[in-house]
């Protein structure tokens, strides 16, 4: 409770001094933000602005934010150089919010916000540990409550910048409970997808919330080529693809080069698809145009895959995913998401396994173009994947 | 925008959206009648009045596109259940909008500046839920009405706003269970205190013909479900949850949920006055890109 003697007692310890404190730098001049590798060299030097308010604590988080997507993603944060983004505080219309981005930023004139409110009641974390601590201001209006990580919520929005979105049902993020296609604990959509039956960060004891990831994933990181480079990388090891064209046809299944000694000859089989332990996460995939697997433009058709694990060491599943849906959507990135999936959950030993997962895309029915396949963890044989309109 | 120039508008605007917040006031003046048998009325349409006196009308967002993603923060289901101050079972009887957050309703630009100054309010979409009021679980504070306007957050499912169920799904004719308090609209002109959910979208949940509560969004994933083939001998995946109550047995929850107090979710619970001095704070600040002093404290020597 606002009234509450205690809690104005730890308000006046300390919260006034933050919000001092947060304008003393509040009207300092705009800064670039110089991305480093591990060495030490810069790797990055395209510039954004940072919004008056911003505290150095910020700043230096949208600077690990630089060197997170430089370093792991598709050469830099933005796009061009010399580009005009700002990195600030706005207030929204939603108080539950605590951060916007351009949705894919084309280069300037972006905005990567926190909310504002938050930061007038100390809500944002930016340092580097783990415990956030709880927030304290004198504010009267400002709640105290444990804070959210503002590293995270960056990386989140950058990921925005990126053309990233959020999962294609609005499960995580926008609402629902636990979804069959939400991310599994590993999550591949880490930094895109937090929500709230992702495994919380726990900081300390007890319920603390949940927070999202301050790292981007190999995922994140393929969608985020996808887009920009026009290439595909396979999860976790494979080659980029060549070859491949968005206009390619569904009429053969494209295998990522250097998995031929995986390949078990014939255009739909692949036998003993992954033994190499530094391959977990082998799949088949395949680009399709969407008329071909929904022909009637209703958004449902059906992948089904044939699957056989060979070993339990890493508990033997097989994931069906379509990915990267591209519309014709008045704003084009709102509609490149990231991925939707069936998971077979553990499978029986040496048995061939048929999993199927219905794809329903309700009022996605101008998709035009897609991936879809199976991954699975790794000594699981793929016999076949197919798609077929519902 | 010039910090000078940019003031002088904003004192404009303040100046001239008076009739804004008076036409919103009336809108929720059916709220003030709390437990009387108000006749439930239309929403009016909120207008406000431009430097040349001339009415602008609020309308139903033309373009509702947008390039910007929001962001949504999980809260613990308890501290919502718990210090919500107003629970209310009810019918949606409209669902009006979306508007954008000006006096028009109509969309707007946030173009980058980095020489204004912070906190600047952001173009957001919301809608506006007229709700007829069955059963009031909750009213700390007497706010509830035969009728209340809601102002939930996002464009809504037919919208192109990526952040469509920010503030919770609503269909005209269903029946809902939300968890309400009073907070600030935040519009580009001004900031008026408004009846909105108390958390965005976990707020609002869904009571379905067979009268089981179902949370905003879950429907969704239990249709997902539904769509699954799963081969025979596969394993089955994991379920969504289902962990849903019938519409008695969720309010009687509700009205438990306070029989013991917890200390964390009582720092999630405030009265409408907090609104007023949020308002008078950030009206201040927005007025001399200054933060008002805080009162002292009642610690304070």
């Amino acid at each position: 409770m606002i009234g509450d003697v205690t809690q104005k007692e730890r308000r006046a310890a300390s919260g006034w001094a933050v919000i001092v404190t947060l304008f003393l730098v509040a009207f300092l001049p705009p800064s670039d933000a110089v991305a480093f590798d591990t060495d030490g060299n810069t790797i990055n030097s395209q510039s954004y602005d940072f919004g008056p308010g911003v505290p150095q604590s910020m700043k230096d988080r949208m600077s690990d934010v630089a060197v997170e997507y430089t370093s792991r993603a598709e050469g830099g944060l933005f796009k061009t150089t010399g580009s005009s983004n700002l990195v600030g505080f706005r207030t929204f219309i939603n108080a539950a919010q605590p951060g916007e981005g351009t949705q894919g930023c084309p280069g300037s004139n972006c905005v990567l916000n926190l909310n504002w409110r938050w930061q007038v009641c100390d809500q944002f974390y930016f340092g580097t540990g783990s415990n956030p601590g709880t927030s304290s201001s004198t504010v009267p209006w400002c709640l105290p409550r444990t804070r959210s990580d503002g590293w995270g919520v960056m990386v989140h929005e950058a990921g925005h910048w990126r053309g990233l979105n959020h999962d294609l049902f609005g499960q995580c993020q926008n609402g629902g409970p636990p979804s069959l296609y939400a991310p599994e604990p590993t999550s591949e959509m880490a930094s895109m997808c937090y929500s709230q039956w992702e495994p919380a960060i726990q900081w300390g004891s007890g319920w603390a919330g949940i927070v999202p990831r301050r790292t981007i994933s190999q995922d994140e990181i393929q969608g985020i080529r996808v887009q920009f480079l026009g290439d595909f990388v396979a999860n976790h090891g494979f080659d980029l693809c060549s070859g491949c064209s968005w206009d390619d046809e569904p009429d053969y299944w494209q295998i990522t080069n250097n998995a031929n000694s995986w390949w078990g000859g014939g255009s739909n089989k692949i036998v003993s698809l992954n033994n190499n332990p530094t391959v977990p996460y082998p799949e088949l995939y395949q680009r399709v145009r969407g008329d071909d697997a929904d022909a009637d433009d209703d958004g449902r058709f059906q992948l089904t895959a044939r699957v056989k694990a060979r070993d339990n060491q890493v508990n033997p599943r097989a994931v069906i995913f379509i990915r990267h849906v591209h519309s014709s959507a008045t704003v084009p990135y709102a509609a490149i998401n990231h991925e939707l999936k069936c998971d077979s959950g553990t499978l029986p030993l040496n048995q061939w396994k048929t999993v199927s997962c219905l794809v329903d895309l309700p009022g996605w029915n101008t998709v035009q173009e897609f991936e879809y396949g199976v991954r699975v963890t790794e000594k699981i044989d793929i016999d076949w994947v197919t798609v077929a309109d519902r | 925008m010039g910090t000078s120039a940019g003031l002088h508008v904003r004192r404009s605007v303040l100046a001239t959206a008076t009739a804004f917040v008076v036409v919103l006031a009336a809108c929720g003046a059916a709220e003030q009648n709390a437990g009387s048998e108000v006749a439930p009325t239309a929403p009016p349409t909120a207008s406000s009045i431009t430097d040349t006196e001339v009415a602008v009308e609020r309308r139903p967002a033309e373009d509702t596109a947008t390039d910007v993603a929001a962001s949504y923060e999980w809260l613990d289901q308890d501290i919502i259940f718990y210090a919500s101050p107003m629970v209310v079972v009810g019918t949606v009887r409209e669902v009006n909008g979306p508007f954008w957050n000006s006096a028009d309703g109509q969309k707007w630009s946030d173009s980058p500046a980095a020489d204004d100054i912070p906190g600047r309010v952001a173009p957001g979409l919301y809608r506006e839920i007229v709700l007829d009021i069955e059963t009031v679980v909750r009213d700390d504070y007497n706010q509830a009405a035969a009728t209340i306007v809601v102002i939930a957050p996002g464009g809504g499912e037919r919208s192109q706003d990526p952040t469509v169920v920010g503030g919770g799904r609503f269909t005209q004719g269903e029946q809902v269970v939300l968890f309400l308090s009073t907070q600030v609209l935040y519009t580009r002109d001004d900031m008026f205190a408004a009846t909105m959910p108390f958390w965005g979208y976990q707020s609002v949940f869904h009571v379905g013909a067979d009268g089981v509560v179902v949370p905003d969004g879950a429907a969704q994933s239990v249709e997902a479900e539904q769509n699954l083939v799963v081969a025979p001998g596969d394993p089955t995946p994991p379920p969504v949850v289902r962990d849903f109550m019938t519409l008695d047995e969720f309010v009687a929850m509700v009205e438990g949920a306070r029989s013991v107090r917890n200390e964390q979710s009582e720092l999630y619970r405030s009265d409408p006055s907090v609104v007023d001095a949020e308002i008078e704070f950030m009206r201040e600040y927005f007025e001399t890109g200054i933060l008002p002093e805080p009162p002292a404290s009642d610690t304070e020597q």
